[in-house]
């Protein structure tokens, strides 16, 4: 592919597609490596900024739900009262060490390290697992006490909000999991690429770790 | 016109705004843990002020503002908006002006329902609340 990948930003994908005839070019994402011109990012960075932004509006849709009902409920559970603040403190320290876990495996990618790389993108799904494990302990105490989604606004909240928050733990898993499988061979032909791969992967981490940071005080705390 | 694959070779260079030298790679590191022992700090003074028994409004108040905090560590060195491009500024300011929206309506509706309901009591401090259902449990 060296040599062969063209830039559709370049205006040449076409030209080039159409002499290939017989000898099968792949036509290359542009900008996954260098940073666009006009932009100044690479097209993965920019595109991940750009999701997070619609992300940050689905939670904030969530957020002011929250609000909504609790200054208009004439009575609001205090979360310390009855949620685990114990499990969920442990949950914000796996979830900020899993931050500081993925940062590393992309500054040892940069350092040329990949084993450290890999050992550190291990680290993060295993913390990824913890999270996760804690939070079935939470939710089957919390189903064992009859306290379900249907229970009252506390609850339809505090699952809704944790529940969306969870499944965005597990998709995160996913892609770390699949970086992981796959990195000896990005390593050995796309080095860069996989590199940014890792990054981009991890400011959707550490998204995901800000939403908690705020969930945490106003569900379990406040 | 052909974006080249990077190698090793380019390691050691300015790469998308990052210094890729192993020194700042390795000063970076540092600066990471030290973001990550303020970030575990400020977990345990925001559980601490939630043991201090304040008023609800002054919980909430320094709770948020100690997330705040925290969330802006997050932000300026894991995810490098300390260092990084305008355009992705000019996205973030767009997000957070939609997300005050948001954040205004609910809130809006909070003083209205005061004035159009006046049985509606609008200045209800929840510290004072009940438990909503009797399933209560601290486990």
């Amino acid at each position: 592919m060296d040599g062969h990948a063209i830039t559709a930003a370049h205006g040449d994908a076409h030209d080039a597609g159409a002499h290939g005839s017989g000898d099968h070019h792949e036509i290359e994402i542009p900008y996954t490596i260098h940073p666009r011109p006009d932009t100044g990012l690479y097209n993965g960075k920019l595109g991940i900024w750009l999701f997070l932004a619609s992300e940050v509006m689905l939670f904030g849709a969530l957020f002011s739900t929250l609000v909504l009902l609790r200054t208009s409920a004439p009575v609001w559970p205090h979360g310390k009262e009855i949620l685990n603040v114990p499990l969920a403190t442990l949950n914000t320290f796996v979830l900020i060490g899993s931050s500081v876990t993925v940062i590393l495996a992309w500054a040892y990618l940069r350092l040329g390290q990949l084993k450290k790389a890999k050992l550190f993108l291990a680290l993060t799904l295993l913390c990824g697992f913890g999270f996760l494990g804690i939070k079935t302990i939470e939710y089957t105490t919390k189903f064992s006490h009859h306290q379900f989604p249907s229970t009252n606004n506390f609850f339809a909240t505090y699952y809704v909000m944790t529940g969306l928050h969870g499944l965005h733990v597990i998709g995160g898993m996913i892609v770390f999991a699949y970086l992981l499988l796959t990195a000896d061979k990005w390593y050995a032909t796309k080095r860069d690429q996989f590199t940014n791969r890792v990054e981009v992967t991890g400011l959707y981490w550490h998204f995901v770790d800000l939403v908690w940071i705020f969930l945490f005080p106003i569900l379990y705390l406040l | 016109m052909t974006e080249h694959v990077e190698h090793s070779a380019d390691h050691g260079a300015v790469h998308d705004g990052h210094d890729d030298s192993p020194e700042a790679v390795r000063k970076e590191i540092r600066r990471y843990l030290m973001v990550l022992g303020a970030l575990g700090v400020l977990t345990l003074i925001t559980v601490a002020i939630s043991q201090l028994k304040l008023p609800t409004g002054e919980a909430i108040a320094l709770g948020l503002a100690v997330a705040t905090i925290k969330g802006t560590l997050v932000a300026l060195f894991f995810m490098h908006l300390i260092s990084e491009r305008k355009l992705i500024f000019g996205v973030l300011a767009f997000t957070v002006f939609f997300f005050a929206v948001l954040l205004w309506g609910p809130w809006h509706h909070h003083h209205d329902a005061e004035r159009e309901w006046p049985g509606h009591d609008a200045t209800h401090k929840p510290a004072a609340a009940a438990p909503a259902n009797s399933h209560g449990s601290s486990h």
